[in-house]
């Protein structure tokens, strides 16, 4: 597969021991053959649209030109095109109900072989102990806590955990254990009309729990993405407009240009107050570069300054800077948060582009899931007790299965309604996948 | 001519509302900017008082260290007794920001380096849970105090800023304010290159 090693080279992987790894992963006999039997599947579906779509065409065909021969028989009228002409209006909707389960029915075939088959190896391949399992969600219920700390703040409600992994950065389960989860987010918002309008968004979620945490973290520190460089900055903007804007309308009317003023007036000093009244401070930190792409909050200046060194401030301006990400982290109570936003179609199996774009999703995918434990395991370093010996804990429990609470997840039922289905129809247990 | 006198009335009357709106705007901004540097100035005192916590966190650590120590370390007595002196010195100099205290503590956590460094040729102390719980100790506090130390240089450069910088320099240069001096690494600890052959020989 040369495309793979050039597609890696461009996505930022600049190890050549990574590239051969992917290289012969996809090379392997046995992930061959699963695409191989991928692609058999999307032209069986072509197969059975194009076939089925004839067939229940034919049927009728059939069924309304003998019901009109019989007729004829009787009363010496009969009209073939009429039966085409017929046959062809019932099609329409019959054609549409079968197309769309013979689509839905491949689809998730086709997603299934993927995700089960070669995602679960190939999160092997990223890191030993990665725990990917396409029908188990690794939940948490830290949404309140996370909302009230603005982490998830432009997110009303959780809908849903699209995918989960869960894996640890020891293979004892002793020191650090990571999930992470791609959640399906929305808003809600009353437009003019009072009525309701969600949108939904996408993101990723990290989740590092630190037991043996050489640093306790007893206030928040919430280091934001923010690309702009000062607080005046980001204001002049809209005042040099505004400014430009309120020059022409005194030329045509001073009433509308004395509006203008007011109004950026009213903005530039609500916008003031807000950051005076944030209640969490800014902390304002020595690494140019970091202080460019994020601005860091917290309630005290010396823990939020004990965790971001300027070892943690390299590292992290050197994963944004290759990712291309906006990430958001907090730390809270020994667990850190790592959040970036990602589109809908991430990770997702498109089933009707080639099988080569759904292994560059999965290339994709790899890198940077390499990135982000790279991160971590530098994380580790700095932040777990250089000598572990104390601070072992024999009984953590790798988070296997986690109990999800209704009251929190608002209608994450739904998705697991349709999980539930979906496992009824293929065969598989519903206990499977409850959470104990 | 009552038209006039209107108009020119109307002129003055505009003048006079623009001119109070200037004040009124200067009085805000010179408000706004006292109390912005008499924050500033608290923060420094603030973030100084944690520096203090936690030197008084390390002063409490040394009579524990010496008496772990010493039943060990009995070719090394002149290090231990250098660092008892040292902290009793700080001790009573506890409540003064001068450049003579800032050298004393870059001495003792000298001191203190020292003694853990030596410590590693005595493997009976180095396996003591007592000396390993006061190694940690020792590495929590030193992390808080740099921590503590780039948290006042923060605060301190704000504070400068405010003093210095147009337009605020104008309300600053109406108050008092202390000049802090920012913490400083010691001139030994500036090498602009590490012979690492010669560390390791």
């Amino acid at each position: 597969m040369n495309w793979l090693r050039e597609y890696a080279i461009k996505k930022w992987l600049d190890d050549g021991n990574e590239i051969s790894k992917l290289e012969s992963f996809f090379d392997d006999f046995e992930i061959k053959s699963i695409l191989e039997q991928v692609d058999k599947n999307r032209i069986r579906r072509y197969v059975w649209l194009f076939w089925g779509i004839i067939s229940l065409y034919f049927l009728f065909w059939s069924l309304f030109f003998w019901e009109v021969v019989t007729i004829n028989w009787i009363t010496r009228e009969a009209n073939f095109f009429d039966t085409v002409i017929t046959s062809s209006v019932f099609l329409i909707p019959i054609g549409l109900i079968y197309s769309a389960i013979v689509i839905f029915i491949f689809r998730k075939k086709i997603e299934w072989t993927i995700k089960e088959k070669i995602l679960t190896k190939l999160s092997k391949k990223v890191y030993d102990n990665l725990q990917y399992d396409f029908w188990r969600k690794y939940a948490f219920w830290e949404i309140r806590e996370l909302r009230s700390s603005n982490f998830l703040n432009s997110y009303e409600r959780v809908d849903k955990i699209e995918d989960s992994i869960a894996f640890t950065l020891n293979k004892d389960w002793k020191y650090a254990s990571v999930q992470w989860y791609e959640l399906q987010t929305s808003e809600v918002r009353w437009s003019w009309k009072n009525r309701r309008r969600v949108i939904t968004n996408h993101c990723y979620l990290l989740k590092t729990r630190l037991p043996s945490a050489r640093i306790n973290i007893k206030n928040d520190i919430y280091i934001k993405d923010d690309r702009s460089d000062t607080v005046w900055n980001k204001m002049l903007t809209p005042i040099i407009v505004s400014s430009f804007i309120a020059m022409i309308s005194w030329i045509i009317t001073k009433i509308f240009a004395i509006v203008v003023v007011s109004f950026v007036l009213c903005f530039v000093i609500v916008y003031i107050l807000y950051h005076k009244f944030n209640w969490r401070n800014r902390v304002v930190l020595e690494n140019l570069e970091f202080e460019k792409l994020f601005d860091v909050h917290s309630n005290d200046q010396v823990e939020s300054r004990m965790i971001i060194t300027t070892a943690f401030m390299d590292r992290l301006v050197k994963l944004a800077n290759k990712t291309k990400r906006k990430y958001n982290f907090l730390f809270r109570d020994n667990v850190f948060y790592v959040k970036w936003n990602i589109s809908s179609w991430y990770l997702e199996v498109n089933t009707w582009k080639k099988i080569s774009s759904n292994i560059e999703t999965f290339v994709n995918w790899y890198i940077e899931m390499k990135e982000i434990i790279s991160f971590l395991q530098d994380m580790q370093i700095l932040y777990l007790s250089k000598t572990d010996s104390k601070f072992i804990w024999a009984d953590l429990n790798p988070p296997q299965y986690e109990t999800m609470k209704d009251s929190d997840f608002g209608s994450i039922n739904l998705g697991l309604w349709n999980l539930w289905l979906w496992n009824i129809w293929i065969g598989n247990f519903p206990w499977k996948f409850t959470l104990k | 001519m009552e038209t006039q006198t209107f108009g020119l009335f109307g002129q003055w009357l505009n003048l006079f509302f623009w001119f109070w709106g200037l004040v009124i705007i200067a009085v805000i901004y010179f408000i706004a900017t006292y109390n912005s540097i008499i924050n500033l100035k608290n923060t420094v005192k603030e973030t100084f008082s944690s520096i203090d916590t936690v030197l008084q966190n390390r002063y409490n650590l040394i009579p524990n260290l010496v008496e772990v120590v010493k039943q060990y370390m009995q070719h090394e007595s002149w290090v231990i007794s250098k660092v008892t002196e040292l902290r009793a010195s700080l001790m009573s100099n506890w409540n003064k920001n001068s450049l003579e205290r800032f050298a004393q503590e870059n001495e003792l956590q000298a001191g203190l380096k020292s003694i853990f460094a030596v410590a590693e040729n005595y493997p009976d102390l180095k396996a003591s849970t007592n000396f390993l719980e006061l190694q940690t100790s020792w590495s929590e506090i030193e992390d808080r105090l740099q921590a503590a130390r780039r948290a006042y240089n923060a605060s301190i450069k704000e504070l400068n800023n405010k003093k210095e910088m147009f337009p605020s320099n104008i309300v600053a240069s109406m108050m008092t304010i202390e000049d802090y001096k920012m913490f400083e690494a010691d001139s030994s600890a500036r090498i602009e290159k590490l012979d690492a052959k010669s560390m390791f020989s």
